[in-house]
């Protein structure tokens, strides 16, 4: 499997528990605005990951979890912090130690600012989501 | 049940709240902690049957914590179970002995309801 099925998958699969969403084929809707996150690690190998969400998605899953519209950066930030965890043991073993950083939401992002070695997208009746991720820096 | 939840996100902590309520756990009460020496100060003045707790948190971790709770003979025996985004063996390995259980993020009604069952010897929870 490559690396970017291997981000598909586990990244649909904590959408899948942790909020109850099942990606659909293909978001025909037009996509509306995006809200982007980051979160940084070190360890056996350092890197980043960025999720590029829309704002429509972000709204509903927030809804899920909280009755607070104002937890939406932090529902997102939450998120990205779970998929990177989750990745980075999906990729190595548990043997290896991995320090996150706190997750930041990011303004404006220039996406090809950055190096990837991985990407995928992910589609949902609600919006979309873009996953970029760096293991190699 | 007396339930406190340590962590540092209060979405997080929403979310853990939302998925005890949905795993048919009845009669809970919920008190919530950002840090691990916040935690502390709850149970020097609360009755606490079980803790949450997270790993990665600022001003006292989850391990911190965890060590300061074994070390106090008042609430030594409260079962820990521990929440993170962390799987390292080296954690793992270091609270061996000191948790009840480890629930990697995400988690499902169904695990907490089933670990819970675990914990409290099906009194709460699901078997």
């Amino acid at each position: 499997m490559g690396k970017d099925d291997k981000l598909y998958i586990t990244a649909a699969n904590v959408f899948a528990n942790l909020v109850f969403l099942t990606p659909i084929e293909n978001n025909l809707k037009n996509e509306n605005e995006f809200l982007n996150f980051k979160i940084d690690f070190t360890g056996e190998k350092n890197g980043y990951m960025i999720m590029k969400i829309e704002k429509n998605l972000l709204e509903y899953i927030n809804s899920i979890i909280s009755d607070d519209k104002n937890d939406i950066k932090e529902c997102g930030k939450e998120i990205l912090n779970i998929i990177c965890g989750n990745i980075l043991s999906e990729t190595f073993t548990d043997k290896k130690r991995f320090k996150l950083s706190p997750p930041i939401f990011v303004e404006k992002l220039d996406i090809d600012a950055y190096n990837f070695s991985c990407s995928t997208k992910i589609f949902f009746e609600e919006g979309s989501v873009y996953l970029y991720c760096n293991l190699n820096k | 049940m007396n339930i406190l939840i340590v962590d540092d996100s209060p979405v997080m902590r929403k979310m853990i709240k939302k998925t005890i309520e949905m795993s048919n756990i009845d009669n809970c009460v919920f008190f919530e902690a950002g840090n691990g020496k916040e935690g502390l100060d709850i149970l020097e003045k609360n009755w606490i049957d079980l803790i949450l707790a997270d790993i990665n948190m600022p001003i006292m971790n989850g391990i911190e914590m965890i060590d300061e709770i074994k070390k106090n003979t008042v609430y030594n025996d409260i079962p820990i179970l521990v929440i993170s985004t962390e799987k390292s063996y080296d954690t793992m390995e270091y609270l061996k002995g000191k948790i009840v259980g480890f629930i990697h993020k995400p988690f499902t009604p169904e695990f907490f309801s089933s670990k819970i069952s675990e914990i409290t010897g099906g009194i709460y929870g699901k078997r």
